[in-house]
C-alpha cells in the first residue's frame, strides 16, 4: 500500500533526514517516510548526521538520542549554532528512560521527542504535523 | 573486737583481786572496752585464782585464733559456775550472754566471708564481662568512639583507630579535638554532649576524604545523659556505607542501561510489526524481510536477556555449575570451527594453536565454552577485514592451571578503556560504530572464569596492532 505524503503536494518532496546508529531502525524510519510520499536521506551517527545536514538542508531531521560519536541533542546544539541549519526543525526518537528538558529541547528546535519502541504510524503523524506547521510558518 | 585474757592467783580478798583484775583490763583494751568476765579457779574446795576474760571493740574483727581462745575462757566459766561449786552462780547468765556473742561473732564472721567469696565471684564475673565486651567492641568493623562530658577520649575501638589513624592508647583522655583531624565529626560530638541532657540518638551521614577515594560514612551519635549533668558523655558509632553507595550507584546505572540496551531491539520489533501489520511491506520479498529482521531482532532481545540473567545469577551465587575433569582443547576447538563462518565474512584468518599436551581441567563445559566463544567472537568482531585470530590453550603455572589465549591483529584497546573493559555494559567508543554489542560479553567471561571456576582474565593490547585477551582456570577446583 504506497501512500502520497504532504511532501509531494507543490511538487518538489519534502526532504528528511533520519539519523540513527541501528541499521534496522534506519531501514524503518525511511521505508515508512518514503512510503508516505517523502524523500529520505540517511545517516548513521551524530557526525554524519550533522555533515548529511550541514550540506543537504533537510527540511526536517528525525534523530535517535545516544548515537556514538555525537548525541542526538549534540548534533541539533551544533546545527544551531549554524545559521544555514538553525533552522530545521527536528523529531527526537530516544530509548532513555528519562525525558529531556522542554526547555532544552526548544532551544535546539526540537519539536517532539518519541520513546522507543516507537509506532512509525504516529512518527509519520509526527512529521505531517512538523511539515504542515513548517509550512504555516 | 579485741580480747585480753588474765590469770591472776587469789592471795587476798575477791572482790578485792576481781576490782583490780577489772582496773588492769580497762587499761589494756583501752576506750573501746565492752565487757569483762571473770571466772574462780577450783584447787579442791578453795578459790585458787581467778580467770578474767574481756571484750572489746578495738577495730577489726576475731581471728579464729582468738575466738577458740574466748571459746576457751567461757567454757571454764561454765566449769567454775557447775552446781558443785560454791561461788560461782551470779556469773551463769554472763557467761551464756557471752556464749551468745561469740556465736553471733561466728557466725557474722561466716556470714561475711560468704559475702566476701560472693563479691570475689561478682568481681571474677564482672572483669570476664568486661573482657568480652571489650572484645565484642575491637572486633566490631564499625569505629566506635566514647568521649565523656568533657568532649574527651574515654574508649576508641581499633577500627576507629584506623579510620582515624591515631594510636588507640596516646589518644586515651585527649581531647576528641586533638585525635580526630575531622572537625565535622569532632562538632557533631561537641552538639551531641550538649543536647545530651536527656539520652538520645542522633543519626547522619558524612564524607571523610581519603586515598583512593572518599568514604562515606552513617554516624549514629548517642547521648548517655546523666540527670544531674548538663552535658553528657557520647558514643560515636560510625559505619562505612562507601561499599553501599557505589552498588546502588552502579545499580541504577545497570538498570537504566539495561532499560536503554532492552528498548532498542524492542523497538525494531514493534516498528516492523506495525509496518506488516499496516500493509507497509509492498511485496513477499519485503515482507520475508521483515519476518527476518523481527526474529533477528527476538534473537538478540534474548540473548540479552540471557546474558544479563547469567551475570546476576553469578553474582548472586545461584548459578550451578556441572564440574567435569575434561580436555579444554577439543572445547577450544569446538568454538574454533563455530566461528569459522563469521571470520570467512570478514576474511579474517582463524588459527588454532594445539598444544603438545592435553589440557585437562575441572571445569563447567558449557560454561567455559562460552567464555572462549565470546573472545573468539569479540576478536573477529574488532579485527579489520584480513586480519588474524589465533586461539592457543595450554598448560601453565606447573601444569597446574589451563590458559586460553585469544590474539587478534585488530583496533587494540586504548590504555584508558583497558581497567573498564570487563564491567557490565562497557564499550569502547571508538569500537562503537565497528560492531554492535551489549557491553555484556567481556563481564560473562569474567564472571564464569573468576566468580564460577576461581580462575583468572586479563588482556594486553597495544591500539593499531591488536589484542591479547587470555583466561586461566586451575586443573583442580579446591585445590
Amino acid at each position: 500500500m504506497r501512500k502520497t505524503g504532504q511532501g509531494a503536494k507543490d511538487g518538489a518532496k519534502t526532504r528528511i533526514l533520519v539519523v540513527d546508529d541501528e541499521t534496522y531502525i534506519q531501514h524503518v524510519v525511511h521505508l515508512k517516510l518514503s512510503n508516505a510520499g517523502y524523500e529520505v536521506l540517511t545517516a548513521s551517527d551524530g557526525e554524519e548526521g550533522l555533515q548529511t545536514a550541514t550540506e543537504e538542508h533537510p527540511d526536517l531531521i528525525i534523530t535517535d538520542y545516544q548515537m556514538p560519536f555525537l548525541t542526538g541533542l549534540e548534533m541539533c546544539q551544533r546545527l544551531q549554532q549554524n545559521p544555514a541549519t538553525a533552522s530545521i526543525p527536528v523529531i527526537m526518537l530516544t530509548a532513555r528512560g528519562f525525558a529531556l528538558d522542554d526547555a532544552d529541547l526548544r532551544s535546539v528546535n526540537i519539536l517532539k521527542c518519541l520513546g522507543k519502541p516507537f509506532s512509525p504510524r504516529e512518527l509519520v503523524a509526527c512529521v505531517a504535523a512538523a511539515v504542515g506547521a513548517k509550512s504555516v510558518a | 573486737m579485741r580480747l585480753a585474757l588474765t590469770i591472776s592467783l587469789c592471795a587476798g580478798a575477791v572482790a578485792l583481786l576481781a576490782t583490780l583484775l577489772s582496773a588492769l583490763m580497762a587499761a589494756v583494751l583501752g576506750p573501746g572496752f565492752a565487757s569483762i568476765q571473770l571466772a574462780p579457779l577450783l584447787l579442791g574446795a578453795g578459790i585458787a585464782g581467778l580467770i578474767g576474760a574481756g571484750i572489746g571493740w578495738a577495730g577489726g574483727w576475731y581471728a579464729d585464733k582468738q575466738l577458740s581462745r574466748l571459746r576457751a575462757v567461757v567454757s571454764a566459766v561454765e566449769v567454775a559456775e557447775a552446781p558443785t561449786t560454791r561461788l560461782v552462780g551470779p556469773l551463769a547468765p554472763i557467761a551464756r550472754l557471752h556464749l551468745d556473742v561469740i556465736e553471733q561473732l561466728e557466725q557474722d564472721r561466716r556470714s561475711a566471708r560468704s559475702q566476701v567469696r560472693q563479691i570475689e565471684i561478682r568481681k571474677h564475673l564482672a572483669q570476664t564481662e568486661v573482657e568480652h565486651l571489650s572484645g565484642v567492641l575491637h572486633s566490631l568493623r564499625d569505629a566506635v568512639l566514647v568521649t565523656n562530658e568533657f568532649n574527651e577520649l574515654v574508649m576508641a575501638n581499633e577500627a576507629a583507630a584506623s579510620l582515624f589513624k591515631f594510636d588507640r592508647e596516646g589518644a586515651l583522655n585527649k581531647p576528641i579535638g586533638q585525635v580526630l583531624p575531622e572537625k565535622e565529626i569532632v562538632s557533631l560530638i561537641g552538639e551531641a554532649a550538649v543536647a545530651g541532657n536527656t539520652s538520645s540518638r542522633k543519626h547522619t551521614e558524612c564524607t571523610l576524604a581519603r586515598e583512593p577515594e572518599p568514604l562515606s560514612l552513617e554516624v549514629s551519635l548517642s547521648s548517655l545523659a546523666d540527670a544531674t549533668h548538663e552535658a553528657a558523655s557520647v558514643v560515636t558509632i560510625l559505619h562505612d556505607i562507601t561499599q553501599e553507595r557505589q552498588v546502588s550507584r552502579m545499580k541504577n546505572e545497570f538498570v537504566s542501561k539495561a532499560s536503554h540496551e532492552l528498548r532498542t531491539p524492542l523497538s525494531s520489533i514493534k516498528a516492523y510489526i506495525e509496518m506488516l501489520l499496516d500493509g507497509e511491506a509492498e511485496d513477499e520479498k519485503a515482507r520475508r524481510e521483515f519476518y527476518e529482521i523481527i526474529q533477528h531482532e527476538a534473537e538478540r532481545l534474548g540473548r540479552m536477556i540471557d546474558n544479563m540473567l547469567n551475570i546476576s545469577r553469578i553474582e548472586a551465587g545461584m548459578i550451578s555449575a556441572t564440574w567435569e575433569n575434561i580436555d579444554i582443547v577439543p572445547i577450544a576447538q569446538e568454538a574454533v570451527e563455530l566461528l569459522k563462518p563469521q571470520a570467512a565474512e570478514k576474511n579474517i584468518s582463524i588459527t588454532f594453536q594445539r598444544p603438545h599436551q592435553s589440557c585437562h581441567a575441572d571445569v563447567d563445559k558449557d560454561m567455559i565454552k562460552q567464555v572462549i566463544t565470546n573472545l573468539i567472537s569479540n576478536a573477529i568482531k574488532y579485527t579489520p577485514e584480513g586480519g588474524r585470530v589465533t586461539v592457543a590453550p595450554d598448560l601453565t603455572d606447573c601444569d597446574r592451571s589451563v590458559i586460553v589465549s585469544v590474539n587478534d591483529s585488530g583496533l587494540g584497546i586504548p590504555p584508558e578503556s583497558l581497567p573498564k573493559l570487563f564491567s557490565k555494559f562497557y564499550r569502547v567508543d571508538k569500537h562503537e560504530r565497528v560492531a554492535k554489542g551489549t557491553g555484556l560479553g567481556l563481564n560473562l567471561v569474567k564472571q564464569i572464569v573468576e566468580a564460577v571456576h576461581h580462575g583468572e582474565v586479563g588482556v594486553e593490547s597495544e591500539v593499531g596492532k591488536g589484542s591479547r585477551f587470555w583466561f586461566i582456570v586451575p586443573c583442580k577446583q579446591g585445590a
